[in-house]
């Protein structure tokens, strides 16, 4: 760096982050878990998952899905994702501290950017949410979901708030308080599907898990894979990963679209509002 | 999804090595939107990356948040505080201190 | 292709994946400027992603770990020789969980860290370290 090479600290932190890092490259591949190339067989444990999520021979442990990573993440360690699902939840709340005093009803201005780039958003920020709601809903059939499917909607509701300024999305009913309603709808539905099976299994008296989605011989209660609709036929909607995905869709693109637009307030608005004197 | 497996490592190490240059040029960077722009770029490679090792749920999640949302939050939060990184501070407000 | 230059390339990948750990880590602890910080904390959580997901690859031709051709109308019965060809060319999903959940929560972590940034450049007027030690400390100067 061409600034201050000469001083003590830098090069000392320098030492020290790289024996660090060193130590622990060395651990890692003592014990085997990073192999130089690559290693040939397969870890028995992602055998065992591969083979079980979509195993209609042996429906002991499978999770009526196709895609094994979202199978993974809402069946097996579906209490995990439900807690990562509320510390994003909460980071979100503890970033409406920005807003305390913050009075809605003003109207926003709208100055966004040109002409050509606002009417070019005004037909992305159509289409995106569509790419979105696609990637959630197919979460458990092919790559994506809930979050992925969020993430994408919040990068079109930042677009808009980017190309059309925030006051186009806070005076068409983008408000704090409802897409806090939404944040919470997703939550709750989250919440009731998990604990369907758990409230079933006690009324018939049989053992049954938090976050469970199919049968098990040591809990029968199950929420089933594939439905008759009238004009599709027979769908494979494998248990609860639709509905969580759709959950998980509805949270993520509410909150992240919340995040962006209060960090997207007129400066003015967010000294007034952050309560800082 | 899946290349060849020599193409797939051999591109592998190209997008490691463009991140690697990116990080440099992140950290010397004194204007902090020139560091974002790097940084952006840098998670563009990460996701070429992930392409590489048919991760095809992380390159989704990775567009959507490292390139779109870590860039635009940056870009916020500078805009919103000071955008250059002085590398000498006035002595004086350090020895009144 | 023969093993030394396999052996090659993966040590060279893995080298630059701890250089830019290294690099971050350097740069999160000399670079005065607390959004440069951020900066430097998002790539070093994906960095440390992208290693996870690097532990979980597998040499030969690999595929994304999704059982191929099944839609919402379309879903035939895998047998289990279907089931053993696709796992045994599909690369290692385990990491790739983790790493979404990493994902979720390292973007959670930033965007909170924006917000405070934002009310602390607010309070005291800038984020450098060094200015920011003064004037935390009330002109109390170094303890």
């Amino acid at each position: 760096m061409a600034e201050k090479t000469g001083s003590l600290r830098d090069i000392s932190l320098a030492v020290l982050a790289s024996l660090i890092i060193i130590l622990f490259a060395i651990a890692l591949v003592n014990t085997m878990t990073i192999s130089i190339p690559p290693q040939e067989q397969h870890r028995w444990l992602s055998w065992e998952f591969l083979t079980s999520t979509y195993n209609w021979a042996v429906k002991k442990t499978w999770a009526a899905s196709p895609e094994v990573v979202t199978s993974v993440l809402w069946d097996y360690r579906g209490l995990d994702t439900v807690y990562e699902t509320s510390v994003f939840f909460l980071a979100i709340i503890g970033g409406l501290m920005l807003v305390r005093n913050y009075h809605p009803g003003k109207k926003y201005s709208e100055k966004g950017m040109s002409l050509i780039a606002r009417t070019i958003t005004k037909i992305t920020v159509v289409s995106v949410p569509v790419v979105a709601a696609s990637v959630a809903l197919h979460g458990h059939l092919t790559p994506g979901g809930g979050f992925q499917g969020g993430s994408i909607f919040a990068v079109a509701s930042l677009l808009a708030i980017v190309a059309l300024g925030s006051g186009f999305l806070l005076n068409r009913g983008w408000s704090k308080s409802r897409l806090l309603g939404f944040r919470t709808l997703g939550l709750i539905i989250i919440a009731s599907v998990a604990l369907t099976l758990p409230v079933i299994g006690l009324l018939d008296g049989v053992k049954a898990y938090v976050i469970q989605n199919q049968y098990k011989p040591w809990a029968p209660v199950s929420f089933g894979y594939t439905a008759n609709i009238p004009f599709l036929g027979i769908i494979l909607y494998s248990g609860t990963l639709v509905f969580l995905n759709l959950a998980e869709f509805l949270a993520v693109s509410a909150g992240l679209s919340l995040a962006f637009l209060i960090i997207s307030l007129p400066r003015e608005e967010l000294k007034k509002s952050g309560g800082i004197e | 999804m899946a290349f060849e497996p020599p193409l797939c490592y051999i591109l592998l190490a190209l997008f490691m090595t463009y991140a690697l240059i990116l990080t440099y040029k992140t950290l010397v960077a004194r204007d902090l939107v020139k560091a974002i722009i790097y940084s952006a770029g840098q998670a563009v490679a990460y996701t070429l990356a992930l392409v590489m090792m048919a991760a095809p749920d992380l390159v989704l999640a990775y567009v959507a948040v490292g390139v779109g949302m870590y860039t635009a939050l940056f870009l916020f939060v500078v805009s919103r505080t000071e955008r250059y990184e002085q590398e000498k501070i006035e002595r004086g407000v350090e020895e009144s201190g | 292709m023969d093993a030394f230059w396999n052996v090659f390339l993966w040590g060279y990948i893995y080298s630059t994946v701890i250089a830019i750990i290294a690099l971050t880590v350097y740069g999160m602890a000399t670079r005065p400027h607390l959004v440069k910080k951020l900066i430097l904390l998002s790539i070093l959580s994906d960095t440390a992603n992208l290693l996870a997901v690097m532990i979980g690859m597998r040499k030969g031709f690999i595929k994304p770990p999704v059982f191929p051709g099944i839609s919402y109308t379309n879903h035939p019965v895998a047998n289990t020789t279907q089931l053993a060809k696709f796992a045994d060319t599909a690369v290692d999903p385990v990491p790739q969980v983790l790493v979404v959940t990493a994902i979720v929560i390292g973007l959670a972590v930033l965007v909170f860290l924006g917000y405070v940034l934002i009310l602390l450049y607010q309070k005291y007027g800038t984020l450098d370290v060094r200015l920011l030690e003064a004037k935390i400390t009330g002109k109390g100067g170094k303890k």
